[in-house]
């Protein structure tokens, strides 16, 4: 992907927030992201399978003691997917500004 | 949103992003209320311990205060462990400022040195139990502070963040 390419998937803004979230943890349990996002456990199980499913994100299932856990983490892949994004959407934003710029220029 | 974000939109979704990884880094305050509560009692039986076994018992004493710091540092360090204190995150080292690590090791230090010195101080101080009552201060400054300095920590280091690993600080 080019540096500048918009993700189609990160263009979803709860799969970007999930994202954005897991960016800045090594790792993160499904309830905390669940009540982090304002999602219900069913709609974050869906986003999380597509993430999964494109290798952005990585689940992890076990147990403390009898209760099950599941936590999830950013890949790399969607580490780097992020990133791209981001400067895609800085990208969207300069060129605004600029246009802006121009347009008064003009004026 | 659409294929093609319009500027307004690409606006919003980088401050959510910004905003979603303060929301991970605030995290880092969140742990079970009985970990303050387990440390205090800790600290306070290692102060009040030489009281009433005498000197002899500071080498056991401390080799089980040593333990529990241990225990907690690799209880922290897994995913099992973390979930047994209430974190429910493991925020990536490289979102803490360098700030944020000297406030800790500083807290660390005084805690420590603290304990040390007022286990390893020779009996004949004309207070009796004074220990004890050290104990009882510390103890309960850190069962009343410890979630409360979490906070603190917080609050001076999060204006450090950003820079380098922050994707999300650019020119919007």
């Amino acid at each position: 992907m080019a540096p500048t390419e918009l993700d189609p998937v990160l263009l979803d803004p709860t799969r970007l927030s999930i994202v954005s979230l897991l960016a800045g943890v090594e790792w993160a349990e499904f309830a905390w992201v669940r009540e982090s996002v304002g999602a219900s456990a069913s709609a974050l199980s869906k986003q999380v399978t597509t993430l999964g499913n494109h290798g952005y994100v990585e689940v992890e299932k076990g147990y403390v003691g009898k209760r099950p856990r599941t936590w999830l983490n950013l890949s790399q892949a969607g580490r780097a997917a992020l990133e791209s994004h981001v400067v895609a959407l800085q990208g969207i934003l300069e060129t605004s500004r600029q246009a802006a710029e121009a347009r008064q220029d003009n004026a | 949103m659409t294929e093609r974000p319009t500027a307004a939109e690409a606006a919003r979704a980088l401050q959510d992003v910004d905003e979603r990884r303060d929301q991970a880094f605030s995290s880092t305050q969140r742990e079970a209320r009985w970990v303050s509560v387990v440390f205090g009692i800790v600290i306070f039986l290692f102060l009040a311990i030489p009281d009433f076994l005498g000197q002899e018992a500071v080498s056991w004493s401390s080799w089980a205060f040593i333990a529990t710091f241990i225990t907690y540092g690799i209880l922290q360090r897994t995913r099992r462990g973390a979930s047994v204190l209430g974190r429910p995150t493991s925020v990536r080292k490289q979102e803490f400022s360098r700030q944020y690590f000297r406030n800790v090791l500083l807290v660390l230090l005084v805690l420590v040195l603290t304990v040390a010195l007022a286990a390893l101080v020779p009996d004949g101080l004309t207070v009796p139990y004074w220990r004890t009552g050290l104990g009882v201060v510390l103890g309960g400054t850190l069962i009343y502070f410890g979630p409360r300095s979490r906070d603190w920590l917080f609050t001076k280091t999060k204006s450090g963040r950003g820079g380098p690993g922050s994707v999300a600080h650019g020119s919007h």
